[in-house]
């Protein structure tokens, strides 16, 4: 899940997969701003094919808590 | 003028909800229908022949109804072309007489549950590329109403969502607002002939309006014929607003 999850990240933001780890937050890169999150969370929904909550939207603040959250979806 | 689009009206059991989502059938649109009652929707489902309709209960002043909504939605349409936020709840009163309670439904039902709505219809228009939001906001948002301030600044508030969201869900989403005057629905069921009276000659075409006749400029902000319109506020109203 970790690779898709990557995937969508790098189509999203536009960023290099490299820099990319568990580590990386929200509002931390420039490409990782407000408007990206929105773009990020339509890319989630249509690759995982699920609908976020509105607290988990605002939740998804780093790359390894989005793989929480999505695993979470996947898991229901 | 509608036809491969799928559109979601809220409180489509009846008034103008209910001519919306007949004329949005006549012109093609799979509808998904949603009010509280669903006895009554499912007396409008089994009344239109001419395209798909699915109905589903939600309170949409409650954010956990709405996102169960939208999960079973997600389920059936994976797009989403047009959004009628029309559901609403009036009350008037004077400013005195106006309780908490009263404060909390009104803008729970009329701004909350527009913006809960319009947070996952949005992503879904947002993942298709395009979409078309109408809100079903009130004369009395444009200009206020006598004894009707709370109702009024509900709709006041529709009317600053949808601008803004204009800007925010720009190019692919085009949002507008629907300023009626009086309509013939059960909503005005309580006022009186007399103040009935008054609008009438209030209004410079000297009467109220027909639920149809605000459904046809729904349809017109819903298809294309208005591709070129968005953060545009709709008075139809019938000259009301001059007086
Ligand atoms: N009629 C007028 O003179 C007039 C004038 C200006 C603007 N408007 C606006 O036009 C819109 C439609 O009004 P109308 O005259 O057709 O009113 P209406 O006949 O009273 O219908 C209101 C609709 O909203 C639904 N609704 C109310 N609360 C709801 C909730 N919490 N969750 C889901 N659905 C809910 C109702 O269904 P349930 O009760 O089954 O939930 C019903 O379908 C409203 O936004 C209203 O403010 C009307």
């Amino acid at each position: 899940m970790q690779d898709r999850v990557k995937a969508v990240f790098v189509k999203a933001l536009g960023i290099d997969e490299s820099i990319i780890s568990d580590e990386l937050k929200y509002n931390e890169i420039e490409q990782w701003d407000s408007v990206a999150h929105m773009i990020l969370i339509g890319e989630i929904e249509d690759a995982f094919d699920i609908m976020l909550d509105t607290d988990d939207i605002i939740d998804m603040s780093s790359f390894a808590k989005a793989k929480e959250i999505i695993s979470k979806y996947l898991e229901a | 003028m509608l036809k491969g689009k799928t559109a979601l009206i809220t409180g489509a059991n009846r008034g103008i909800g209910e001519a919306i989502a007949r004329t949005f059938a006549k012109n093609g649109s799979h509808l998904i229908l949603v009010a509280r009652d669903i006895e009554s929707l499912q007396k409008v489902k089994e009344s239109i022949s001419e395209v798909e309709v699915d109905i589903f209960s939600c309170d949409i002043s409650k954010e956990s109804e709405v996102k169960a909504l939208f999960q079973k939605i997600t389920k059936i349409s994976k797009k989403l072309d047009i959004l009628v936020n029309n559901a609403a709840l009036l009350q008037s009163n004077l400013l005195g007489m106006i309780k908490k309670d009263s404060i909390d439904l009104l803008f729970q039902t009329n701004v909350y549950g527009q913006i809960y709505i319009l947070q996952y219809a949005s992503r879904m228009m947002k993942r298709n590329g395009a979409g078309s939001v109408i809100n079903m906001s009130s004369i009395m948002g444009v200009q206020g109403g006598k004894n009707s301030s709370l109702y009024s600044a509900t709709k006041a508030a529709v009317i600053g969502l949808s601008k803004s969201l204009a800007k925010e869900l720009a190019p692919e989403i085009r949002v507008n607002v629907i300023a009626p005057g009086v309509v013939k629905t059960e909503l005005i069921s309580d006022l009186s002939q007399e103040l009935l009276c008054e609008f009438e000659n209030e209004t410079l075409l000297k009467r109220i309006a027909t639920p149809q006749e605000i459904a046809d400029v729904a349809l017109f902000l819903a298809s294309d014929m208005s591709r070129f319109i968005t953060a545009e506020v709709l008075n139809v109203d019938g000259g009301l607003c001059l007086n």
